[in-house]
């Protein structure tokens, strides 16, 4: 019989007291006491207590404009894919183009196939080398098995190589011995479902595993204009595990996936990868290799209305070593080779020249981080990088930190970032149709476009500076201010003028145009937040963004629409989140946001906000209730296509469940 | 339960853990109630207690030990240790080192024997695991 005892809730606090006794305070001078004491639950968590030199600096420390989502954060985000996870991120622009398609970028240049962000899962490129960019709903990743996201807005070449021109995403699963024992976990709503089911085992003596499965189904949307409602219902299936064992003194990761995605029957994705890492640690030294194959398959896929399939094999292979310290000077430094063989195919009249084909990339880099001063640090950088298309790329960055205070950096940094071209820039043949309309004389006008074997890098040199203060423990804010500068952007040149063709019915005009560089411009901004916890049950973050793109192209150029990308980004940005624990087992978020108008698409701007209601209704079952986009009617987020502004899907409120059972 | 203004009496059998948790809690309330730390509390007094703390280097042998947690169960009072092995043995939570972090794990039998409720927020962070059994995270 149970006794007759008044339920108690235990609040966190004095768990977490009995935590730092037990573990932190020793190796933590007076101090710090009052400022561990403040500390979150999940910040705590992820303090390290050995006592032994870690020479990985915090992330938060460094000299870039960084935001990092943990795993508590995308929990009570409510988000069951990575770019609505996104939206809320300082910097970034994301927008829903449809069912299935997002179009993400950071610092402007957004677009459905935006080519100035990398994104990484566990140090794997997912950015496309087929057409320079991220497909978002390939990209399908669980999760409750994500550990963090790290987002850096502004160059990363220096370190990541090409194609980090505007920001790096990294996301990085969770390590096999945090995801034991079983987990299945259902999202149902009006327009979308899943199921993931997830086992964690041990896997040996020395190390952990999990296996995992997810199918989803995201129903269709409907469009702006009437004249046709079909958006693409998408359903897909994946599976993959993922294993970690200390093996000789070092730590070892292997996972891998494999999945299909298929859209309206038709148009498929599927593909595969197994990576494997392996890292040691000795003294202050650290090696790293990671090593990964993988295969892409696009089927029956559309680029800018031209159908394609193409297979993409990609190896992977690269070394890095932080040096002890010498002195005042920490070095890394690291090697690279990726080879891609691609296959591609395009239905007439599009075409690939190249269709078959083997592509490697060589690189190298290496940074030091010299200590000027006490509080003044310098990082110096460079990756070289040998590509098929452009040949040598130089990436250099200078990173300057100065900390005055404790909690407070000042950060300043110049750098030079490159694209490539993609496969399609490169060698494909595109076309596209305009229908009749006053510029064309009311004639119909088929565009040809060929891509340029000679095309060369986009190039950036960014100018960043930042500041960031951690006020008290609990209020911390963030500002950064840059310039980018461009050149040799991409442009599509319409040589000539165009060709009257007396065809039946009617006559049409054709015209031809080759892919350039000769778009350059600036873009200029900045980015403010704020995170403050005013009680152990509040939780506030807000941010503004701030986008001024000015682009122009080069005196004589035929590009007939230069300035578009000035017009896919929204000028400002604002968020704000509130996350409020009504009770020890119930909790409130809030998430709005702002953004301002999108004149290429004709998109006016708009607030809207999502709410989830959290409950954890046992120890084992969670469940939430969430609402999206709950201000105002659907509304189109991004345009489909250039030529039809009104062509574009409808994002409309969205409801749905979520339950989590552990056993 | 405790009425307000009582104090949140930590108990703690770890005469260095003592010293330093209250030194951590010196000046901290808990809903406007203040935090006292109780140095090895005599055996009649772990009623009063509203968390009691098991320290590696405890005074108490592993067959004492687990007389007093045998004598707790069904009371309301949360149990934690660094020892290992502690929330398997009857104890609510271990807090453990996992590569370099404080962890806790949490034995739910134990908890909702006592009919404590644990926030979202904790067990989310902990592996949870029951009476003799492996953790699920």
């Amino acid at each position: 019989m149970s006794k007759p005892l008044a339920k108690r809730s235990l609040r966190t606090r004095p768990l977490l007291l009995a935590a730092l006794a037990s573990a932190a305070l020793p190796v933590f001078a007076d101090d710090s006491l009052s400022t561990l004491k403040q500390m979150s639950l999940d910040a705590l968590a992820d303090l390290r207590v050995s006592t032994a030199t870690h020479r990985s600096e915090r992330l938060e420390d460094t000299a870039a404009a960084i935001h990092v989502i943990t795993a508590e954060d995308i929990r009570r985000s409510g988000a069951t894919s990575l770019p609505e996870l996104l939206r809320t991120v300082p910097g970034l622009n994301v927008a829903r183009i449809s069912a299935t398609e997002w179009a993400v970028s950071a610092r402007g240049f957004n677009n459905q196939f935006a080519n100035k962000l990398l994104v990484m899962v566990d140090g794997r490129s997912v950015y496309t080398p087929f057409f320079s960019g991220v497909l978002w709903d390939e990209l399908n990743l669980v999760m409750q098995d994500i550990e963090r996201v790290e987002i850096v807005r502004g160059p990363g070449g220096s370190t990541w190589g090409a194609n980090a021109v505007n920001g790096v995403i990294n996301v990085i699963t969770r390590h096999a011995e945090d995801t034991q024992g079983t987990l299945l976990s259902v999202v149902a709503g009006d327009l979308q479902s899943e199921l993931v089911l997830r086992n964690g085992f041990k896997a040996g003596e020395t190390g952990h595993a999990r296996v995992w499965a997810k199918i989803h189904q995201n129903d269709r949307l409907a469009r702006a204009s009437t004249d046709d409602s079909e958006d693409i219902r998408w359903r897909g299936g994946r599976a993959g595990f993922r294993g970690d064992w200390e093996v000789g003194g070092g730590t070892l990761m292997l996972e891998g996936e494999s999945f299909r995605e298929l859209k309206r029957e038709e148009r498929a994705y599927s593909g595969a990868h197994l990576l494997g890492q392996w890292s040691q640690t000795r003294g202050e030294a650290r090696d790293e290799v990671r090593a990964y194959v993988n295969r892409f398959t696009l089927d029956h896929w559309r680029v800018l209305n031209n159908g394609a399939r193409a297979e993409l094999d990609t190896f992977d292979l690269s070394y890095r070593h932080h040096f002890s310290p010498v002195g005042r000077h920490n070095l890394i430094a690291g090697i690279g080779y990726r080879n891609i063989a691609s296959d591609a195919v395009m239905t007439p009249p599009a075409g690939v020249s190249r269709s078959s084909r083997t592509d490697q990339l060589f690189s190298a880099f290496a940074e030091d981080t010299l200590a000027l001063a006490e509080r003044l640090q310098l990082t110096v950088g460079v990756k070289v990088e040998h590509n098929e298309f452009t040949g040598v790329e130089w990436q250099p960055s200078a990173r300057m930190r100065w900390t005055p205070v404790k909690g407070n950096t000042l950060w300043a940094s110049v750098a030079r970032a490159v694209r490539t071209p993609s496969i399609i820039e490169d060698s494909a043949r595109l076309s596209s149709y305009i229908p009749p309309r006053a510029f064309t004389g009311g004639l119909p006008l088929f565009i040809t476009s060929h891509g340029n074997p000679n095309l060369q890098a986009e190039r950036l040199v960014a100018y960043e500076v930042g500041y960031r203060a951690q006020v008290t423990p609990r209020l911390s804010f963030d500002a950064t201010v840059f310039l980018n500068d461009y050149d040799r952007l991409l442009t599509v040149d319409m040589i000539g003028a165009p060709r009257l063709v007396p065809g039946l019915p009617s006559p049409y005009l054709t015209w031809n145009a080759q892919a350039g560089n000769a778009l350059r411009g600036t873009a200029r901004g900045f980015e403010l937040s704020m995170d403050y916890r005013p009680a152990d049950t509040w939780r506030l973050q807000a941010s503004y963004s701030h986008l001024d793109m000015n682009l122009s192209t080069e005196p004589g150029n035929t590009e007939i629409n230069p300035l578009r990308a000035a017009g896919e980004s929204p000028t400002h940005q604002a968020t704000l989140i509130a996350r409020h624990d009504l009770r020890h087992d119930l909790e409130l978020d809030l998430q709005a946001r702002y953004v301002s108008a999108l004149s290429t698409y004709a998109i006016p701007d708009y607030l809207t906000a999502d709410l989830r209601l959290g409950w954890r209704a046992t120890s084992r079952l969670d469940l939430s209730f969430n609402g999206r986009n709950l201000i105002g009617p659907a509304r189109k987020e991004f345009g489909t296509n250039l030529v039809n502004a009104s062509d574009a899907y409808l994002i409309p409120r969205e409801y749905y469940v979520t339950a989590n059972l552990r056993f | 339960m405790a009425r307000s203004g009582e104090p949140f009496r930590y108990c703690v059998f770890d005469d260095t853990l003592a010293t330093l948790l209250a030194k951590a809690v010196a000046g901290e309330t808990l809903d406007g109630r203040p935090l006292v730390v109780l140095r090895q509390p005599e055996f009649r007094n772990l009623q009063e207690c509203h968390l009691i703390y098991f320290g590696e280097q405890s005074v108490l042998g592993p067959t004492l030990q687990a007389d007093v947690l045998r004598r707790l169960t069904g009371s309301a009072i949360l149990t934690v240790s660094d020892q290992p092995g502690f929330a398997a043995r009857g104890g609510m939570i271990t807090l453990v080192r996992k590569r370099g972090r404080i962890h806790p794990v949490i034995n739910t039998d134990a908890t909702e024997r006592a009919e404590l409720r644990i926030s979202a927020k904790l067990l989310n962070l902990a592996t949870l695991t029951r009476d003799g059994k492996g953790g699920v995270q």
